[in-house]
């Protein structure tokens, strides 16, 4: 299921609210696991038992972990911790990338071993990185172990972040798994917070995405470089609006449930280095690699050689953890490269340049790795950078020129959506205002985005799921 | 520590929540949208098989969207937003000037090809049995380019059209008679098909290639049959806008008919579904709908039989066309599931050598149709 259809807000939300307001305190986390795997299960059923496996092996690896650690058989703790690793990564492995190896050693040694045709999991990315987590932090003795299977259950299966995101590090919700608080405020937190994402997701990332389909649905090699850079600004802002959308709507939906889950984005796109984007970008990815893979290996404090060694290994990974498939692996050693380039010298020069020439060689880079991201066959991704820059021949066509003048005003709101402004003006128009009238106003504007967005829900021409490969 | 702005968010939001569910749980389930002009999903049944196959969940799914409360009014907001938003163009459909809408038709230039040469050998191959016509009919987009959104891009149904006057034996071209009358009534506004005086237009340049005599303006009775037709292509976005006039021509001596609909299923004595105009989809007043095999006989004696391989555009024509044949025979492939060529060989068809045959489509219709493979077999 998914949080942006008509399905979720109009019969599984009320349910799920009503029913955990209504549930005892004690009861509510068995109430949310059952309701999170209803939720997993809505389309696919059947993997609902592969979560429920590794739910269980993670929930008895983390009690093996701390029983080795009180008994003081450290190496012991740490074969359970391999142990849980290996078994989650052979999960995520079989079922996401077998058939991309398959492929691979077809095309190498001119084989011909019939691919499995296995469909991926939705959200298995996310969950077994989580679980992964978890038993970590307890032998690190970052979290608690956890006793209860019904409380570390919700928390794997929890669906506000089931299945987009954002990757909940154990640590970082283990005391609100056992003693949470709701109240009003942090109920009415949610909602804004929801509003937004539905807004972002139903209105601009779906609006954006539809002049991406029209771009790349043609043929790329005879592509106008306006028509070009229109499609593929779109595309840039609709897997913003997409991604941080969900996010926003996870936090939301977690708040509402009284949780408090760590932000995920914060205005990307005003990054002036590649290295701030990727502190703004999807945090809790980065945040779980830099804690589970970079800082393992040995970070920046083992010389720099060894640093450049780990930054590689971080962003291959970063990009085949994206999806099976080549663009992927190039994308992450597209940013790979660019982290150690700025590591070297480029940070310290943009740091002197004025923040202009920072924004425009951020977001042109940024701009440039979403076409890698975005088109999985290699030739078609080729083709569209050359239309980047005029191997399409012409400049602008009639198209180009209906796609401009169609989507001008889409793209002004876009872009500005996509910076801290209309946030600031809020605050500065609700700080004039008096409480009730500010309270009007803030009421009638996430009214009026619900209400616009179920428009929008109910003539479902275009509703996309973005993450099916993650 | 409960502010009252906290407060009243959650109950507006969970009111909003509460009333839009409530509201879609016992809105009444439709069977049939009429200003969509189609089924709508109804509850699906529950199987465990259907749940496992993701077929439930998905039918489900659709049956919330299609049976939402005031589902047509959310489509006409939707679309008010998009046109706040200066867009010209949503759910497949331009706005055009003089308050046009216009279909915007995705092609696919293989699918055109494949159909140009069905319609090539289907006319080779019978050509010395049968009086062969192609009428493909310029829709909206072509006659009136004029009045769609600036830059707009369209498909190149003047290449298509180019290439089968070129091509094709038999090819009965009316673009030039159309654009000739552009500034009269020819297309409806709010729906894909021509009007009644379109036909007629195109109806006279098909009489000279068939060498019949076309009835004259002046041997015409037009009757208004509705002045409140609101068509397809309004379905799809649903804007305020002033209704389509809906007319039939007849000539002043106009023959009866007796109908046989799919080899004896239905019969009619009239080309007109009266009810038809009750409902939205005022169009099917012409011949009811789309059935597969429609034999006509008329009152006229003289021995002429037609076959039509057609879409809806041939219609509202029909009532003119009578006026020259003993037997019209109406095949619509979308639902007539059996090969064009083993049709005429079988004992049902009875189409005497001679006769003339028309294939009758518009150009969007032929530029997307899947069945033309038919023709052949």
């Amino acid at each position: 299921m998914v949080f942006s259809s008509l399905l979720f807000l109009f019969r599984y939300l009320p349910v799920v609210l009503l029913l955990y307001f209504l549930c005892p305190k004690k009861l509510r986390n068995l109430l949310l696991f059952v309701v999170s795997l209803i939720f997993y299960a809505w389309g696919e059923p059947v993997y609902v038992v592969l979560m429920l496996f590794s739910t269980a092996v993670d929930y008895t690896h983390g009690l093996m972990v701390d029983h080795f650690k009180r008994a003081g058989n450290l190496p012991a703790a740490r074969r359970a911790v391999a142990s849980s690793m290996i078994i989650n990564l052979a999960l995520l492995g079989f079922f996401k990338y077998t058939d991309f190896f398959i492929g691979n050693i077809n095309a190498l040694f001119g084989t011909e071993i019939p691919l499995l045709g296995i469909a991926l999991p939705i959200g298995i990315s996310f969950y077994t990185f989580q679980t992964m987590s978890y038993t970590v932090d307890v032998y690190r003795g970052e979290a608690k172990v956890q006793r209860n299977i019904i409380s570390f259950g919700a928390y794997v299966a929890l669906f506000p972040q089931l299945i987009a995101g954002p990757i909940v590090q154990y640590k970082t919700v283990a005391e609100q798994l056992d003693e949470r608080h709701e109240d009003f405020d942090k109920f009415a937190y949610g909602v804004t917070r929801f509003m937004t994402g539905l807004g972002k997701k139903v209105l601009l990332a779906n609006s954006a995405g539809i002049i991406w389909d029209s771009v790349s649905g043609g043929d790329l090699t005879s592509l106008p470089v306006l028509s070009a850079w229109i499609g593929i600004l779109a595309y840039t802002f609709q897997i913003y609006f997409d991604f941080s959308g969900y996010s926003d709507m996870a936090i939301g939906l977690g708040s509402m449930l009284g949780f408090r889950f760590l932000e995920n984005f914060n205005y990307p796109y005003m990054s002036k280095s590649i290295t701030e984007f990727w502190r703004r970008w999807h945090i809790s990815l980065g945040s779980w690699f830099r804690d589970y893979v970079y800082i393992p290996l040995g970070g920046n404090r083992k010389g720099f050689a060894k640093q450049i060694r780990n930054i590689c290994v971080v962003w291959l990974l970063t990009g085949f953890w994206h999806g099976a498939s080549w663009n992927f692996v190039l994308w992450g050693v597209y940013f790979g490269v660019l982290l150690i380039i700025e590591k070297l010298f480029l940070l310290k020069v943009l740091e002197k340049a004025p923040a202009i020439v920072g924004h425009i060689y951020t977001m042109f880079l940024v701009i440039v790795s979403w076409v890698i991201f975005a088109l999985t066959d290699t030739s078609q991704l080729f083709a569209y950078l050359g239309a980047l820059f005029g191997a399409g021949g012409a400049l602008f066509d009639e198209s180009s020129l209906y796609l401009l003048t169609n989507n001008v005003i889409l793209l002004v709101i876009l872009a500005i959506a996509s910076t801290p402004l209309p946030k600031y003006l809020a605050q500065k128009l609700m700080g004039r205002l008096s409480e009730i009238p500010a309270s009007l106003v803030q009421n009638l504007a996430y009214i009026a985005i619900m209400i616009v967005s179920v428009a929008y829900l109910v003539d479902a021409s275009y509703n996309p799921f973005l993450y099916f490969r993650f | 520590m409960k502010n009252k702005l906290s407060v009243t968010t959650t109950v507006i939001f969970c009111a909003m929540i509460a009333v839009l569910s409530v509201a879609s749980i016992f809105n009444p389930v439709r069977t049939f949208s009429e200003t969509e002009n189609r089924e709508l999903q109804q509850m699906p049944e529950f199987s465990l098989k259907s749940l496992f196959a993701g077929e439930f969940t998905r039918d489900y799914e659709t049956f919330i969207t299609d049976q939402f409360v005031a589902r047509d009014e959310w489509i006409a907001l939707k679309t008010q937003t998009e046109l706040l938003l200066g867009k010209k163009d949503t759910g497949g459909v331009y706005f055009c000037d003089d308050g046009y809408l216009i279909e915007k038709t995705e092609v696919d230039d293989e699918r055109i090809a494949a159909n140009v040469e069905y319609v090539k050998k289907f006319t080779e191959t019978l050509s010395d049995r049968f009086n062969i016509r192609t009428l493909i009919a310029p829709t909206a987009s072509l006659i009136h380019a004029d009045k769609l959104p600036a830059y707009a891009s369209i498909w190149d149904q003047a290449g298509l059209l180019d290439r089968l006057s070129a091509e094709l034996d038999g090819f009965v071209d009316c673009r030039d008679v159309l654009s000739a009358h552009a500034d009269e009534y020819i297309f409806y506004r709010t729906d894909h098909h021509w009007t009644t005086r379109g036909a007629y237009y195109a109806y006279t340049k098909l009489a000279e290639s068939l060498g019949i005599e076309a009835i004259t303006e002046d041997k015409l009775n037009i009757t208004t049959l509705s002045e409140e037709f609101y068509g397809t292509l309004l379905a799809k976005v649903n804007v305020q806008t002033s209704p389509d006039v809906l007319e039939k021509y007849e000539s002043t001596s106009q023959p009866t008919v007796s109908l046989d609909i799919n080899l004896g299923l239905a019969s009619a004595d009239s080309l007109y579904v009266e009810e038809k105009l009750t409902v939205r989809d005022k169009y099917a007043y012409f011949l009811g709908g789309n059935d597969g095999l429609v034999d006509i006989t008329t009152s006229v004696k003289n021995g002429r039989t037609l076959l039509i391989l057609k879409d809806s555009y041939v219609n509202c024509m029909l009532p003119l066309l009578v006026n020259h044949y003993e037997r019209i025979v109406l095949i619509d492939l979308r639902t007539f599931n059996m090969g064009v060529v083993s049709y005429l060989d079988s004992q049902y068809a009875n189409i005497p050598d001679g006769s003339d045959v028309l294939l009758f489509y518009n150009a969007s219709s032929f530029a997307d149709n899947r069945q033309l493979v038919m023709l052949n077999k």
